[in-house]
């Protein structure tokens, strides 16, 4: 959930990266940590680790530092393991999220993971009683340079179908490429929300 | 049966789909085929998963009624905070090609295969002539090499690549620490000024351990107790690892 400190005036939004194991998840949040220039505005990628497995997790405030409606908006972005065992972790790292970023991975041979995966987002937020349908989010197809990757329009079938369609981005994330796009767009839907959530509390 | 077509129903084909699996019966398969009856066979009830590869195209290519749908937009006044950060997909000149199959029977991530000049490797692993080494080679060929008594190969995940160890050192579990070993030593070598930290050498009851960080790989060798690791071949084999794809 977004917190806000009326006394800093600053907006902080919690973004996770879900998907299917080895789909480029932590690679997303290295390329963001790596290309975000402005060192004293990022935080610092830092790895929580568990008894056998890793979470990903930094913050940063934005290099324009954008104030929206007087606030500055500050991002914590976290990666879960994608591995199917560590559901626990998953759990975790979802309480309290704002926008989710869903990573594919655009493999033929990766798509059972990827709908499996998505139906574990599905399932973990109902346990945690959160509604999908109110939580923002992003599709991203990774590994779009591979010769063994699924068309677009099949990854939109699998995991595009929902009854509101979600802006979808194709990515090659260890080249860079759809994540800034993904996070540029995660973060509008998020400010946009918050935006318009507070014109319905002025109202 | 070798110019047989099959028409699989729209219905049963759609919920493979849906689920990234098309997987039927033989029987099924049977029923569907374009030939004359097929007689009952022995393994009519042996699960078939047809290709994606193959399937998808074909099942895209059926027309189907298109559902207005809602679509999440967002307000133009709500900024962009990282548009000059923005990279979108360039094409890919030529298609690249498909990852080779994991050498090993372990749950090997898709990481990048080692590139590593083959000279190099081959001379160090006693193999001169070998040009190219898979990762469960170059562990095979480190485990061979005096007072090694176990080598694995990682991503930077803490996914485990390849490996051998002996009882009761379980190697996921390895693979799984390592890049926390060198994170949490590393920043410790960052902190006195000491560098960018390598590779750690540590001595536990089980005998000695050297681990390397290899570009996106962490190497791991184990020491006979009481024996040298041969350091030096590590370290070549570590800096091969590292090279860029050639």
């Amino acid at each position: 959930m977004a917190i806000i400190n009326q006394a800093t005036k600053e907006l902080q939004l919690k973004i996770v990266y879900y998907g299917p194991g080895k789909g480029g998840k932590t690679t997303n949040l290295e390329q963001v940590h790596g290309n975000v220039q402005n060192v004293k505005e990022k935080g610092k990628l830092v790895s929580l680790a568990t008894s056998s497995d890793r979470t990903l997790f930094f913050d940063f405030l934005p290099i324009e530092a954008m104030a929206i409606k007087g606030y500055k908006a500050k991002f914590q972005l976290y990666t879960v393991p994608g591995q199917v065992i560590y559901n626990t972790t998953r759990q975790l790292v979802l309480r309290g999220v704002d926008g989710i970023v869903f990573v594919a991975d655009s493999q033929y041979d990766k798509m059972a993971e990827n709908v499996e995966s998505f139906q574990n987002l599905e399932d973990n937020l109902k346990t945690l009683k959160l509604n999908f349908a109110e939580i923002p989010y992003v599709l991203q197809y990774n590994k779009r340079d591979l010769a063994s990757a699924a068309p677009v329009d099949y990854l939109d079938f699998l995991l595009n179908n929902r009854e509101v369609q979600v802006p979808s981005f194709a990515a090659v994330a260890y080249r860079c490429e759809g994540v800034f796009e993904s996070l540029n767009m995660i973060t509008r839907l998020l400010l946009n929300k918050f935006i318009n959530e507070g014109a319905r509390k002025a109202t | 049966m070798g110019s047989a077509t099959i028409s699989i129903p729209v219905n049963r084909l759609e919920t493979g789909m849906k689920s990234g699996r098309v997987v039927f019966t033989w029987a099924e398969l049977c029923e569907w085929l374009s030939v004359a009856p097929v007689p009952p066979s022995a393994n009519g009830k042996s699960s078939v998963e047809l290709p994606l590869k193959v399937i998808a195209p074909l099942f895209l290519a059926i027309p189907r009624a298109v559902k207005s749908r809602k679509v999440v937009s967002v307000s133009e006044n709500v900024p962009d905070l990282f548009a000059g950060l923005s990279r979108p997909v360039e094409p890919t000149p030529e298609p690249a090609p498909e990852p080779a199959p994991p050498e090993a029977p372990v749950a090997a991530p898709p990481v990048p295969e080692p590139a590593v000049a083959p000279d190099v490797l081959g001379e160090i692993l006693g193999q001169p002539s070998k040009t190219d080494w898979t990762p469960a080679e170059i562990v095979q060929g480190i485990l061979a090499m005096p007072g090694v008594a176990g080598a694995l190969l990682a991503s930077n995940d803490g996914l485990l690549v390849s490996g051998q160890m002996p009882a009761p050192l379980e190697v996921e579990l390895m693979a799984a620490f390592l890049p926390q070993m060198f994170t949490n030593i590393g920043d410790s070598t960052q902190e006195v000024k000491l560098g960018t930290l390598r590779a750690l050498k540590i001595t536990t009851g089980q005998g000695a351990c050297a681990i390397f960080k290899a570009g996106e790989l962490c190497l791991a060798v184990l020491g006979l107790p009481g024996q040298t690791l041969p350091e030096p071949a590590l370290e070549r084999i570590a800096g091969e690892l590292a090279q860029p794809k050639h």
